[in-house]
């Protein structure tokens, strides 16, 4: 498939593309997350409005544009209202890199991968803005606890980025999706599939990283004195936008793209987005929540040596056998996982213990 | 917890009644329990025997409250005995109108919140309590709602606070509404 | 901010001193005061608590209580005996019948009468089922604390089984109305003991599916080895009483320390734990699930036929006296101190609570822990506050 569009054809479906993927993701997902997490916690959730309660979002989403805009006396009422919408730009324009079959991209730029990471640092402004804006010490704990967590998030998420843009040898993404004709690069990759998914799971702020919003202690976080459309803004247009952009790229990047069997289509990259957004609500329904010092020394103790050692290796492996780096690097990955699958829990368990029950004795 | 520790009531009630040391304080057996009748002087020394000693080990206390008698007011402290298990009380009479006596929270740390709560709802002052605040009610001075002799009153509204800053204040009339029962 | 501290912040008062002042000497921020509750998701209920925090760490706590007090002692001396009755189970609403049972023996101790044994029976189901539901609600609320949402529900699945049968027992779901003194209200209805007992076959299953889901979490035991840790020495001294006191260590169990009812012909075991941090606390929850079991199997078992109450006097009148009765709830120490003068009401009537002392500890264990922990840790104390308040 080529698809060959005039400039203002071209426009129409950018803008198309750009604005309804946040917007359907906005009322699909959040919808998906309350039956699926109903299917999983045993109970049925929402199935009254419409056939199976599909139009419980459309509902939902009504009912927010009807409720009272609230701005708190004592805020940034600037900033405060401005926030939702400087979150939303992330999804928006990073959505116009990925590329949805073998000929359309919105945006062919070689440099996509850096583009999407630039988009996805956007993010925290909003939240951060957020925070502050709402003269509320809860909002500002979640404010800046975001900030805390997507920077430090942010590194290890690059360089499994890297690692991927290495073993092709381009930053554009339709170069990354071409090299995966034979072999997706999770089955080549495993550990960097694994550090990006956990990363990804903290720069979106999900389950078991959602300390940001943290209800059970921080009310609602950030967006604790959002109401009516403004928060629906955060709640499902950017927390769900941003979600699947971060299933695009990762589909985009480990699972091949838009390829599949009887030749590639947008059709394969959606159901691959789904699977990974599948992943998230799955998270959601089973993890507690880590907290704070917790999240920050995995990310600066355990993610970010681990991603450097891997994207060491894999540099050196790339650059001792250039022919034929695939294997190798693919063994290495692989027993890598297993080991840290297998060795992580136990010592975790025992560093933890002993840390802890030595300092209440003193 | 074995068999072997567990005193006899009786077996307690003497090693008890060694303990004390003045005229004034009493033990004697009651409902499965030993009761000791102190004076509020004696307290805090009697406490700190029943709690080290060996044998009787009352390192437990259940609670600390009062009851407000026609003619007397007395503090109620409930002790446990883990190793041994038995169960003591203590009482100390006080004077109706002015009750006070020392805090036993340095003996019991539980004893510090037991007694904030008696100061507030019956006005049993706590001499030597680090913290001496009402607890559970936003009550006006010198009211204590568990007396017998406090009154219902209603609050205005507009008087009403978050932490107890503006005084409550009664209706007019409220005064003479005795109480319903 | 701080102009809002001058009403609502209390001074912090008894505050220990911070930490970490020695390692954060030359980084010292600025100390912000949060007020957090009494409406907070997680409070369970109406508990304020003014926290001093450094950055996240917790510098000082001061619990400030009374948001649900509705002088249930005060209310008590207003009524008669019978009166006061329907009031009891809103102390604890979510395990009434432990308030019940416990009122009823002081009267019973006053009055010098006992039940007949098959109302002790049926009066040792209804509790233990009470237990039941009661640790269901800890377990599932604790760990919506920490922010798993799935336990909570699969609780509340079980839960509802519970409900059903405490139904078909009392006729009511969470008030039961259900102790009398002199014995209980009604007989085991028809059907009830079949039922009871297919529930039993199936619970421990359940019970493992929640530790499936739940004990091996490495995210779970991060936020809960080794978290709000109480040694024996503190827990004693500072009046803790039922899970929270057995996860140090001690034995402490009022239905085998101070016995009652027909528990001393009952075989069941006390759980322990052995660090007393807030994962002991969830674990001694989980095994008195099993040990619930099997004392319901054994009492439904063992009970003898014969009535299940007793003639008493409509209108009670025990001699004057002082009585102190405790039962074991699933929250631990409940007792009652019953003073009678004689008359048709109570003279006094104080009620102990054993999640007001374990709130009295959170000053001394949370200074040094991080926002996350206050829900964490007062979470796994199983809070109530309808009988924090009274």
């Amino acid at each position: 498939m080529n698809w060959n569009l005039s400039f203002f054809e071209h426009l129409i479906a950018a803008v198309v593309i750009g604005l309804a993927a946040p917007a359907l993701s906005a009322i699909v997902f959040p919808f998906a997350v309350r039956r699926l997490s109903g299917f999983m916690s045993d109970r049925l959730g929402p199935n009254r409005v419409g056939p199976a309660g599909f139009l419980q979002p459309m509902a939902d989403f009504i009912k927010l544009l009807l409720k009272e805009d609230i701005t708190p006396s004592r805020s940034d009422r600037l900033l405060f209202m401005l926030a939702p919408a400087i979150a939303f730009v992330t999804p928006v324009i990073a959505i116009s890199v990925i590329p949805f079959s073998p000929g359309y991209t919105i945006a062919s730029l070689n440099v996509g991968l850096v583009f999407v990471v630039a988009a996805g640092s956007f993010a925290v402004l909003g939240i951060l803005l957020a925070g502050w804006a709402s003269h509320n010490k809860y909002s500002l704990l979640g404010g800046l606890r975001s900030v805390a967590q997507m920077i430090s998030y942010e590194i290890p998420l690059i360089f499994n980025i890297i690692i991927v843009a290495m073993l092709v040898g381009s930053l554009s993404l339709n170069d990354v999706v071409g090299a995966q004709g034979k072999v997706w690069y999770i089955a080549v990759q495993p550990l960097a599939f694994l550090f990006f998914i956990i990363a990804g799971m903290a720069e979106l702020n999900r389950t078991p990283f959602d300390l940001p919003e943290a209800e059970s202690e921080l009310v609602g976080g950030y967006m604790t004195e959002y109401g009516g459309m403004r928060f629906g803004f955060f709640y499902g247009l950017v927390e769900w936008g941003n979600a699947t952009i971060w299933s695009l790229t990762g589909a985009t990047l480990f699972l091949g793209g838009w390829r599949g069997p009887f030749g590639g289509s947008p059709g394969w990259l959606i159901l691959k987005m789904l699977v990974l957004v599948f992943v998230v609500i799955w998270f959601f329904a089973t993890f507690p929540r880590l907290q704070i010092d917790q999240l920050m020394g995995f990310a600066w103790k355990v993610l970010i040596p681990l991603s450097l050692v891997n994207l060491g290796v894999t540099g050196g492996l790339i650059i001792l056998l250039p022919d034929n780096f695939l294997p190798p690097v693919a063994a290495f990955s692989w027993v890598s996982v297993i080991v840290l699958v297998l060795l992580f829990p136990p010592v975790q368990r025992k560093l933890l213990l002993r840390k802890r029950l030595g300092k209440a004795a003193a | 917890m074995s068999a072997a520790s567990k005193l006899t009531g009786e077996a307690a009630l003497k090693q008890a009644e060694a303990l004390l040391s003045s005229a004034g304080a009493r033990a004697r057996l009651a409902r499965g329990r030993i009761v000791v009748t102190l004076e509020p002087a004696d307290l805090v020394e009697t406490a700190a025997r029943l709690r080290d000693d060996e044998k009787l080990s009352f390192t437990y206390l259940s609670f600390v409250s009062g009851v407000d008698y026609p003619d007397r007011m007395e503090a109620v402290y409930i002790l446990r005995s883990l190793e041994h298990q038995q169960l003591l009380e203590l009482r100390v009479r006080l004077d109706r109108d002015r009750p006070s006596l020392p805090t036993v929270s340095g003996i019991w740390s539980t004893a510090a919140w037991h007694e904030r709560e008696a100061y507030d709802l019956l006005g049993i002052v706590f001499e030597g309590h680090p913290d001496l605040r009402r607890i559970l009610t936003r009550g006006e001075d010198g009211v204590f709602p568990l007396r017998k002799d406090a009154r219902p009153h209603r609050v205005q509204r507009d008087e009403w606070s978050f932490a107890g800053i503006g005084a409550a204040k009664r209706l007019p009339g409220e005064e003479d509404r005795s109480e319903r029962s | 901010m701080a102009e809002s501290r001058d009403i609502l912040m209390p001074p912090a008062i008894g505050r220990s001193p911070d930490p970490y002042a020695d390692e954060h000497r030359d980084f010292h921020l600025e100390e912000m005061v949060l007020n957090m509750g009494p409406q907070h998701p997680s409070t369970h209920g109406v508990l304020r608590l003014v926290l001093h925090l450094d950055g996240e760490l917790i510098v000082s706590v001061d619990p400030q209580l009374g948001y649900l007090h509705r002088g249930f002692e005060k209310l008590a001396e207003n009524r008669t005996y019978l009166q006061f009755f329907s009031m009891l189970a809103r102390l604890d609403y979510l395990a009434g019948f432990f308030m019940e049972w416990a009122y009823v023996r002081a009267i019973e101790d006053l009055m010098q009468i006992e039940p007949p044994p098959r109302a002790e029976y049926l009066r040792v189901i209804c509790g233990e089922l009470n237990r039941i539901i009661s640790h269901h609600m800890a377990i599932g609320d604790y760990l919506l604390n920490l922010g798993a949402v799935t336990p909570v529900l699969w609780a509340f699945r079980d839960r509802e089984d519970v409900l059903d049968l405490l139904e078909m027992l009392t006729g009511q779901r969470m008030m039961y109305n259900f102790a009398r003194v002199g014995g209980v209200r009604y007989d085991l209805p028809d059907g009830f003991a079949e039922q009871c007992r297919r529930f039993l076959k199936g619970f421990p299953a359940k019970i493992d599916e929640y530790e499936q889901l739940i004990s091996g979490n490495e995210i779970f035991l991060a936020r809960s080895l080794g978290m709000g840790v109480i040694t024996p020495g503190q827990a004693a001294d500072f009046g803790l009483s039922g899970p929270n006191l057995r996860a140090t260590g001690v034995a402490m169990d009022l239905r085998r320390h101070a016995p009652y009812s027909v528990y001393p012909k009952l075989d069941f075991d006390i759980p322990v734990g052995k660090n007393g941090d807030s994962f002991d606390r969830y674990k001694c929850r989980i095994e008195e699930l099993r040990q619930s079991v099997r004392i319901i199997e054994q009492a439904l078992d063992a009970m003898p036929g014969g009535p299940v109450n007793m003639k008493v006097p409509p209108m009670l009148r025990p001699p004057a006296g002082e009585a102190f009765c405790a039962v074991e709830t699933g929250r631990g120490e409940w007792s009652n101190y019953l003073v009678s003068d004689g008359s048709l009401r109570p003279h006094r009537l104080k009620l102990r609570d054993s999640c007001f002392v374990a709130i009295s500890t959170l000053p001394k264990i949370l200074p040094g822990f991080k926002i996350a922990d206050v829900v964490g840790i007062t979470g796994s104390l199983d809070l109530i506050m309808g009988a924090v308040d009274r």
